[in-house]
């Protein structure tokens, strides 16, 4: 007669079911969001502060003794001279009209406003200029001229994607930390319930290593389950964010998150592992 | 092949359940042990069958000092150990079979190995029509018959019984008891634990009584020369 050769010795229902199924996507899910976001916004800083310092400018206003059209020949020659710089444009006045308009309101620059003379530089991306060097040969030949590299705009925009880093990877220490309280009180509860069980199987001769086995490869499972539920959650997420952030829908980006439920799956494996075999250790 | 030298077992900060023991059971013997309710039976196969350390004293099983050993080498010992809980632990969710082979399914043993022997040993005890029965739909006696197959399915070198006939008839419980005597034929060595006079009276092997937590051999004068003093 045929009998099957594995046995489910720790019965499913004696162990955490739906409740930490649920919890588990939940997290899943969570860690997946805050990390696709944290992902998403360090790609956009990284692009803006890629356009931010691609851009120098360079303003010319008029000093006590010189108009600033009487300095713009000098500054040219400069920029023309200077290593690292591509090309530049002199921007018209209607161009900075254009680009005042927005704050002022259209209409409301007339042609005897003073405007400064506005260059806008862009320089090599292979072996871009010394910024403070050609600032102050720029102050030299032109008082009136002042090199813009938009440090303080660059400035703020690395502490954002700083904070939004910080808090993304805060928000996956919690989600971690709250996973693995949740796998450790169910692995408890799971010891409690089975503890005759156990009992039964130290007396025939099982290592604590055998009788961990068994509820590893019961959470493990759960977990495998849960955490992939929730990655399919995260993915149709970003999915649909795709269109508002095309890059949300890219392969690239979202094979990023597929680490997250291995990383469930290997923390379930851990606290339970490592909680039962020190429960077991505290008996004889 | 079980020595216990001046052993005393207390159970946290409670009295003394067995004090200043000391036993040589050879090789081979066979031990009734018996006495009242209370005097220690179950504490004392506890510290034979390693489920329990001695407060005081040491416990040697097959040569070793049970206390010196590495917990995964009191596992593998407990392996050479077959035990008949009182009350019977089989585990409610697996069938008769599962139950009784789980022994050698946790040594590593092939299935195809240990099957027919596993099928035989039930037909043995009378379970070879219950085999995919589960414990709760057994009788009384049935579970203790389950649970000795379970404890001798290894064949091991010890084979410690908490009162295995006290819930069936005397013909069942004589017939396991002559299953016992054959293993002990092949150098087995056995202890059991029971409060059936009938029993000991039937069988005469030597008797170990205690009371109040000491130890004494109150039958039989066949006690094993070679080990010097002892019970």
């Amino acid at each position: 007669m045929s009998r099957p050769t594995k046995i489910t010795i720790l019965p499913p229902e004696s162990l955490a079911g739906p409740a930490l199924s649920a919890v588990t996507m939940v997290m899943t899910f969570l860690a997946c969001l805050a990390l696709g976001c944290s992902l998403l916004a360090d790609r956009a800083a990284d692009r803006w502060l890629q356009r931010a310092t691609s851009a120098l400018s360079v303003q010319i206003v008029e000093t006590g003794t010189l108009s600033a059209e009487e300095q713009l020949p000098n500054v040219l020659r400069e920029l023309r001279a200077a290593p690292g710089v591509e090309s530049f444009r002199v921007l018209t006045r209607d161009d900075l009209i254009a680009l005042l308009e927005p704050w002022l309101g259209t209409g409301n620059i007339g042609e005897d406003m003073p405007l400064p003379l506005l260059i806008e530089v862009t320089p090599d991306p292979d072996n871009p200029p010394a910024t403070q060097a050609l600032s102050a040969q720029i102050r030299a030949i032109a008082p009136g001229a002042r090199l813009d590299t938009h440090g303080r705009w660059r400035e703020t925009l690395e502490s954002t994607a700083n904070a939004l880093q910080l808090f993304a990877a805060l928000v996956l220490t919690m989600v971690t930390l709250a996973t693995a309280m949740v796998i450790l009180f169910a692995t408890r509860a799971g010891l409690l319930a089975n503890e005759e069980i156990i009992h039964v199987l130290h007396q025939i001769g099982a290592q604590d290593g055998y009788i961990s086995r068994r509820f590893e490869a019961h959470f493990i499972g759960r977990t495998a389950l849960a955490a992939a539920i929730g990655l399919a959650a995260a993915l149709v997420f970003f999915y649909t964010l795709g269109g508002l952030v095309a890059e949300a829908r890219s392969g690239g980006f979202l094979i990023l998150l597929l680490p997250m439920p291995v990383a469930a799956i290997a923390l379930s494996w851990q606290v339970t592992r490592r909680y039962v075999l020190r429960r077991l250790r505290t008996q004889i | 092949m079980i020595r216990l030298e001046n052993v005393s077992l207390r159970y946290h900060q409670g009295p003394e359940v067995l004090r200043n023991i000391n036993l040589d059971i050879p090789q081979g013997a066979f031990r009734f042990l018996t006495g009242p309710s209370g005097a220690g039976k179950t504490s004392l196969l506890k510290l034979i069958f390693l489920a329990h350390a001695p407060s005081q004293g040491r416990v040697y099983l097959m040569g070793h000092d049970t206390a010196a050993q590495s917990r995964k080498t009191r596992a593998l010992m407990r392996r050479y150990i077959g035990v008949v809980f009182q009350d019977f632990r089989l585990i409610d969710h697996l069938t008769v079979y599962e139950n009784i082979t789980l022994p050698l399914r946790i040594a590593g043993h092939k299935q195809s190995n240990w099957h027919e022997n596993a099928v035989e040993l039930l037909n043995w005890v009378g379970l070879g029509e219950r085999l995919d029965a589960l414990p709760e739909t057994l009788s009384g006696g049935e579970q203790q018959r389950a649970a000795i197959a379970r404890a001798v399915i290894t064949r091991p070198r010890i084979i410690i019984a908490d009162e295995p006939t006290g819930n069936v008839d005397p013909e069942i419980g004589e017939r396991l008891l002559r299953l016992l005597i054959e293993l002990n034929k092949m150098g087995t060595t056995i202890v059991i634990a029971t409060h059936d006079r009938q029993l000991w009276e039937n069988f005469d092997f030597p008797r170990l009584h205690l009371d109040k937590g000491q130890i004494e051999l109150v039958s039989h004068m066949a006690v094993d020369k070679e080990s010097g003093p002892v019970l």
